[in-house]
Parts: structure tokens; sequence; C-alpha cells
């Protein structure tokens, strides 16, 4: 799995301090880490993404390498220290990593971290395979501590939840990516110190340097400015940011499998002088993967007019569907690793160029950049891609949708069978992909002669909708339950609202029982505005425990404070449950299991002073509903506390 | 190069399945990619993974119409996902199907909330809280709409599997329709999956074998469970 590459990339970079909070698809890095239990390396679920970052921004200006990982939303709400720490800049290298859920698949929204990195001012990294994420991973860490800034690192879903055969190495190799850019004759900076000996840090006081003053502020702002065309520049000759042209005549440069000779994987050097493969000649590189020769003599070559830009796993997807068309004239690719955006390198991808098409996840950033280039350069070019409708705006990609808009941008004619890949000899490659079967401009699958039957005319069955449900025996279910029915029979026509948060209990939807979500604690706050605005209607908010310390606890303060009229209901199955149950402070764990102190969520409910406050059992339906009853004709901030275990948890343990 | 397709519904063991089938392939030296369904789609949800095994993919996705195999642990996520396979693609299928969870109040099984242990530490005080649980879900009253639900969805299932395997009987060629009670009745439901795997495998659908798998059990699965998955691999149905 993409995630387990990128906890053992950085093991192996020398990360000493990793922080997170659990959020899919990030979770398995952290966890990944801590089942390695290696030696000196230090752990720990934060209760929220902002304390995660704080926690791994002190240990990186102590001089130590630290990651904090978290889901893309996870990057919102540690964008406070994120957006400072760069001003304030760290010693050992730290490496934020957020992972982005194109789909999405289990997100709230479609948020482009790359779009994050330019609003910081921070350096992005974005893998396109699991391989290439185990790494980039200590490439990112060099980067960060050779400029002192933070760095992001941005895989997204089917990177994370990808799996793919990666060659580990063992122990650590702080140095390992160092070298490998020194081929390409960048300049890197020497790390002497092996990185055992860097698992103490020793904070530098006195410097002033890491407190944030208005004129600090200044100043590093100008030094961040020169320092991210320093970067840009760099990255432009970033082995992983390449161009390749590709050109009719060695279209036969493929291996035996049909694939473009660039960037092929060589066994044991599977990821390093494989991933680093590709890159154009006028890198100034001296490549010495034989196979990545496909394309350098024709760099620059006037014959070629269009090119297509790429990065993460589109990259993928972009390279598969060209190999199923093939496009019948040449054409340059580039591919985007790393940003600030690598300027250089991309004038050099659009010079002679008549257009060049964009195939990216999320925001249309590389199109973006393009665009601009071509404006303040006066380069003539016409930059195609989400801006100009010629790829979908929203939604994840795919080889398919790859393919529609290659097949598109090269006019290339509807497939048949006949095209298939053939080599130079005339042998039969591989079977040209029909665009019947891609689904492309129509209906999935039809039959052909290998079927026993036509069904093109035949509809295919209904299918069962399987929407994700609480699993059987959810004390979530109880919960709703007993608040739905003491609702119905006791509220005497009040119309009641139903706050939701997120966590596993947002699929009370389905049971009406969720009226409104919007992000990590905000149902204990939504429900305050919708009571000022409606105050006679009785309003409920349902939040998780683990959510309850992520952000839940100061909106209860909040409505205590103001005197809210609210029904609170903190629903504790002790765990977050649906990343993976991941431990939390109201469990006492740590994340290996070891015990920890607890803290209590009744003491904390009582401390803040709840006008009430009960602990219910959640699976006792009878007590629960009574327990409901009891606060309804109250007036003030009323917590009622379900507490039932995780169904999963027994598993578990 | 082998184009994978393993669909199910969540909790059916599609990515225990797509796991060994990636264990085996690398242990064969073969270079192995793909992706599957983590999170809340897991939740009683259509679950799909992609497996691509051999040198040339470069997308942890098996695009439409290009899998060789279709291995699926449902009819009707079979039907969802024919659109994956290839010409001439094997697919191997359950005849058994499963409705959706439509989500309501019920409170499911019993036996499920009978547990005994605490998550919690030593320290925690919450033991009478499970002490209620346990007495509240002894009352057998609670369960019984559960159970009367279970019989109405039983007859509802009946039908569904037949329009579902009838389509695909029309639609592909190479299918292997796998009787889920056959092979339950000799090796156990708890490893259905991998004799299903088995199955496929012994078809000659994957480039290894079942000693390749075997050795991914062993080297996968807890003690307690790895005789049952052993004994359903080397069922045939």
């Amino acid at each position: 799995m993409g995630n387990e590459a990128i906890a053992f990339g950085a093991l192996s970079a020398g990360v000493s301090v990793i922080t997170g909070y659990p959020g899919t698809p990030s979770s398995e890095i952290l966890e990944t880490v801590v089942k390695q239990n290696a030696d000196g390396v230090y752990a720990e679920w934060s209760v929220n993404e902002k304390a995660a970052l704080e926690v791994a921004a002190g240990a990186a200006f102590s001089g130590l390498r630290a990651m904090a990982t978290m889901k893309q939303v996870g990057l919102n709400v540690a964008s406070d220290p994120l957006m400072s720490l760069n001003y304030v800049g760290v010693k050992g290298g730290l490496v934020v990593v957020a992972a982005d859920d194109p789909g999405p698949v289990s997100s709230q929204t479609e948020q482009d971290t790359r779009r994050f990195g330019e609003f910081s001012k921070i350096a992005v990294f974005d893998p396109s395979s699991p391989e290439e994420a185990y790494f980039m991973i200590g490439e990112a860490f060099e980067f960060s501590e050779r400029y002192g800034r933070p760095v992001l690192f941005r895989p997204t879903t089917r990177v994370c939840h990808g799996t793919a055969t990666v060659q580990i190495s063992d122990g650590v190799e702080p140095n390992r990516k160092a070298d490998a850019w020194k081929a390409f004759g960048n300049v890197c900076l020497e790390l002497a110190e092996n990185a055992e000996s860097k698992r103490k840090g020793n904070f530098m006081r006195g410097g002033g340097e890491r407190v944030i003053f208005p004129k600090l502020a200044y100043e590093n702002h100008i030094e961040i400015e020169a320092q991210l065309k320093e970067m840009s520049a760099e990255l432009s000759d970033y082995p992983r940011n390449f161009i390749t042209d590709i050109t009719p005549l060695n279209f036969s440069r493929r291996n035996g499998k049909g694939e473009y000779l660039y960037g092929k994987k060589t066994g044991a050097e599977n990821g390093r002088a494989a991933d680093t493969g590709g890159i154009a000649s006028d890198c100034g590189a001296e490549v010495k993967d034989d196979t990545t020769s496909s394309g350098n003599s024709e760099n620059g070559n006037a014959t070629i007019k269009k090119g297509i830009a790429s990065g993460g796993v589109s990259f993928a997807y972009t390279e598969e569907a060209l190999s199923m068309l093939p496009p019948r004239e040449g054409y340059r690719l580039f591919k985007v690793s790393a940003y600030p955006f690598p300027e250089r390198g991309a004038l050099r991808f659009l010079d002679g160029l008549d257009e060049a098409l964009v195939i990216e996840e999320l925001d249309p950033v590389i199109e973006r950049a393009l665009t601009e280039l071509c404006g303040r350069y006066g380069v003539n070019v016409k930059i195609r891609g989400k801006l100009t409708g010629d790829a979908p705006v929203a939604g994840e990609n795919s080889v398919e949708t790859a393919y529609a808009a290659l097949r598109n941008f090269f006019k290339n004619p509807q497939k048949t069978a006949e095209s298939d890949i053939i080599d130079a000899e005339g042998k039969t490659l591989r079977k040209a992909v029909s665009d019947n079967i891609l689904g492309i401009g129509s209906e999935p699958r039809k039959a052909t002669a290998d079927d026993t039957l036509d069904i093109a005319s035949e509809t295919p069955p209904a299918l069962p909708v399987r929407p994700p449900v609480l699993c059987p025996g959810c004390p979530h279910r109880f919960s709703f339950s007993a608040v739905k029915q003491a609702v119905a029979e006791n509220a005497g026509g009040r119309k009641a609202v139903f706050s939701g948060d997120i966590g596993c209990y947002t699929l009370g939807n389905a049971l009406g029982m969720v009226d409104t979500c919007l992000c990590m604690g905000a149902g204990i706050t939504v429900a305050q505005g919708l009571s000022r605005a409606e105050p006679d209607a009785l309003n409920f908010a349902f939040i998780g425990d683990s959510t309850f310390f992520h952000s839940g606890i100061t909106g209860l303060i909040n409505a205590v404070y103001n005197q809210a009229d609210i029904i609170v209901v903190i629903l504790d199955n002790f765990t977050t449950a649906m990343t993976g149950n991941q431990p939390h402070p109201g469990v006492g764990k740590t994340p290996a299991g070891k015990l920890s102190k607890r803290t209590d969520i009744y003491k904390i409910v009582e401390a803040i002073g709840a006008d009430a406050l009960l602990r219910v059992n959640a699976y006792d339906g009878e007590g629960a509903r009574a327990a409901v009853k009891s606060v309804l004709d109250k007036k003030g901030v009323r917590v009622l506390l379900f507490e039932g275990a995780c169904i999963k948890l027994k598993g578990a343990e | 190069m082998t184009n994978c397709i393993i669909t199910g519904v969540g909790g059916q063991g599609v990515i225990l399945m797509s796991r060994l089938i990636g264990t085996a392939a690398a242990a064969k030296g073969l270079d192995v990619k793909g992706a599957e369904t983590i999170g809340m789609a897991q939740r009683g949800g259509s679950v799909v993974s992609h497996i691509r095994i051999g040198d040339g993919a470069k997308s942890p996705l098996v695009a439409r119409g290009t899998a060789d195999v279709l291995i699926a642990l449902e009819p009707s996520e079979a039907v969802r996902a024919l659109r994956y396979l290839r010409d001439g693609g094997m697919a191997f299928v359950s005849n058994r199907a499963i409705s959706p969870r439509k989500e309501n109040f019920d409170v499911g099984n019993a036996s499920a909330h009978n547990r005994t242990d605490c998550p919690r530490n030593e320290t925690f005080d919450g033991d009478e809280v499970f002490a209620a649980n346990r007495e509240v879900l002894s009352r057998k009253e609670n369960f019984s709409a559960a159970e009367r639900k279970i019989s109405e969805e039983t007859t509802a299932v009946a039908s569904q599997t037949d329009t579902a395997i009838g389509y695909l009987r029309r639609a592909v060629k190479n299918l292997r329709v796998v009787d889920y009670e056959s092979v339950v009745s000799r090796c156990g439901a708890k490893a259905f999956n991998t004799a299903l795997l088995g199955i496929a495998v012994s078809s000659g659908a994957f480039p290894f074998g079942k000693d390749d798998v075997r050795g991914a059990l062993i080297g996968r699965i807890s003690e307690k469970f790895l005789e049952i998955n052993l004994n359903a691999l080397a069922c045939e149905n």
C-alpha cells in the first residue's frame, strides 16, 4: 500500500517524530510507522491536525526530522500553524503529508493541497505511485532541511491505497536522495551526521528566529519569495519533473510489451534510476539508464506541435491511455511532480508547441501555471484542460477519462480492433482496445463474437444500490433510535433538528437523524446558530468521542458561555471507528496499544458547566429514552453522554 | 500481464482475496499493482479491488474492457463490474446474492453485542455500562423485528440471484458459477473467499498456482483461521 511505502520511506529518511490525526486516505502511514516499532522513533495520534503539526514543528525546530500526517480537510485545521511555520522556518526537515481524495471517495471536499502550497508559499511534492512515493518522501525531507522550510507531500487516494511492489532498503539512509540528486548536477547539502545521532534534538535558544513578529515576518517574506524562485529553478531540473519527446519515429522503440521505453523500471533499481528515468536531455543530466534514451535526441524537435502535461496518478493514466491510442503524430510529455511550479522546465516544454493538454485531478494547477507562463513570456501555445472544457472539472480521473481527453486532443478516429499496436517488425504487441469497450461515448461493454449471445440489446438487470450503512449491532443505531422515539413521543409537536458531525454516525443520515454535517466539530456550533434563528425548535447535536476531543470541546464551551439552548448527544464508542479504530485521549492508549492517561469526557463536560449532564448506556433503549425525555423540557445546554463500545472493537481486542 | 477485478459486498473478504493474489504473485517475482476500496464504502457497500500482475502496468486501476479475470463474491456485483471484463475474459461468480442493507432501526443479531471485554484501560470505570449492555441484550424481544426482516429478505434474494446469473450466462462465455451452498458445506462459510480464489487459480486464471496462494495464506492469516483457509483452498467445486 502507498501509505506503507510513505511510512517506510520516511523511516529510511531518518524521521524521528511523526504525528497525525486519522483521516482516510492517510491513516495507515502513522499506523505503519508504529508497527515497525523503530528504535528512537516517536509516533503519536494527536488530538487534532493543528496539534499534530505544532508538535512536529517543535521537533523540527530542535533539528530532528519530523512528519505530520492528515487528510486534506485536516490540513484546513492545521492551516494556522502551517501558514506561520513557513515564515518561522525549521531546522530539521519537516514534511506535512496531506492526502487528497479525488472523487471524493470519503471526504467532504475535492480540495487540492497543491493550492495550499501556493497559498502558504510552501513546496509540494506530488507522487504518482507508491514506488515513487517511497523515494520522494526522502527527497522531500532533504529539500525541506536544505531550504529550512516545511514541505507539503500530497499523495492522492489511488497512491495512498494503491498497491505496488516496492523494493525497500533496510536501515536509515538519510543521504540517499542527496546522492541521487548529485548525479544530476545539483548542489546538495552534505548531511554529515548519521540519522542515529540525529535522534536527539538541540533547540538553539536566544536567536529569536522562531518567534514570529511582524518585522521578522516581513524580512522572511522577502527571503521566502527569493527561495521560491530558487526552488522553481532547482525543480526545473528535478529528475521527477521531466520532459520527453515521442515522435512517430520512436513509436517502435517500445519494449516487448508495447510500452514506451522511457521511465522503464529495471528490477532491483525499481524506483531509483528507474523512477528518475526518462529525463529529457536538456536537463543537462547524464542518464545512465540506457532505456531512457528514447526521445532525447528528438527533444526540441520542430515537428512536435502537441504537448501533454500531467502529474500524480493521472500521469500513470495518461501514459496508459497514450499506449492505447497511440497518437499518429509526435508529442511532448511533461511530468510535473514537485512545486513551486518548475517554470524554466515548463518553458522548455512549451517551446515550439501549438497546443498542450493538461491531465490532472482536482484543481487545474498545472493548467493555470502554464497559461500564466504563456501570458508572461508571450509564448503562443494554446493550453487546454479543465478550464477549456477539455477535461472533467470534478471527480476522479482514470485511464478512460484520460483516453477520452487525449483522443479528442489528437483528433484520432474512433478506435477499432484494426488499430492494434504493432512493433517495427510488424508483430502485434497488444490488441487495441476499442472505444466501445472503454465505454467512451457509449454504454458499457457490448457483446462480441466471443460471447454466447448478443446482449447488446439486452438491458442489464436492475442492480441493488448499496449505500454505506452502520454495522449490525452498532451502538449508534441504538442511540439514534432512542432519541428518535423519545422526541416522537414527548416533543409535543415541537420541531426537532438534528445536527450531525464527522464519523460513522454521519451514516445516521439514512435514518433521518442527520440534518446538517459541515466539518469536524461543527455539529455543536451549527446547532447553536440554528437555535438562535429558530428558538422554538429542539436543536440536537450529535458528536462522536474522537471528534469531541478534536474540535467539539471549544464548541461546547461556546454554547455554555453564550447560554445556548441545545441538546448535545455525545456518542462515545471508545474509539475512532470510521478510520479504522485508532485510540484517542478518551481511550487512554497509545497508537501501539500501551496504556496511557485517559481523559474523561464526563468530567470535561461537568467542568465546562453544562446545565444538565447524563451518562447513558446506548444499548439500554428504555433508559436512553427516559434520559432524552428528561432533558427535553429543560433549557440551556443539556449533554447526554451515550456510551456503547464500537462493535468492531470486539475483533480488534 | 494479467488484469484482475475482485468484487463483492463490504465484509465478504474482497480485500483479503486481493492481498492473497498480490502476495502470491509477488512471491513468484512478478510485479504487482493494484487499488482497493477502503473506508466509508466498506460498510456494506460495493467493493472493488483492482489487481494487475506482470510488467507493463502503469496505473493501479484496470481500464474498462481490459480485465482478464473477474472474481465476484456476489452475483449482482459481478454484473456491476462486468464492464471491466475483456472479451473472452474469465469470470468466477458466487451464486449467493446479498440484499442491500436498508438502513433501519433494527438492532441486528443479539450475539453480536454479547461482548465481555473492555476496550478501555484498567482505570476505566465503565464496567457497569457493559454489564448493563449485556443485561439489555439478553432480552430477546429486542431482536424479533430484525429476525422477521431476515426471513422476508430471503425470498427477495432468490429472485435477485436468478436474474443476475441469467444475465451473466448470456453475457460471458468463460463463466464459472460457483455454488455457494455446496462449497460452504465442505469448507465452511468463513473461508468462502479463499475457496473461490482456489477455484479460479486451479482454472489457470493466474500466473501462479495454489501452492503460491498457500504460501500467501501462511504469511497473512492468523493461526486461528489458517487451517480452515488452507482447507478451503484445497476445495474444488
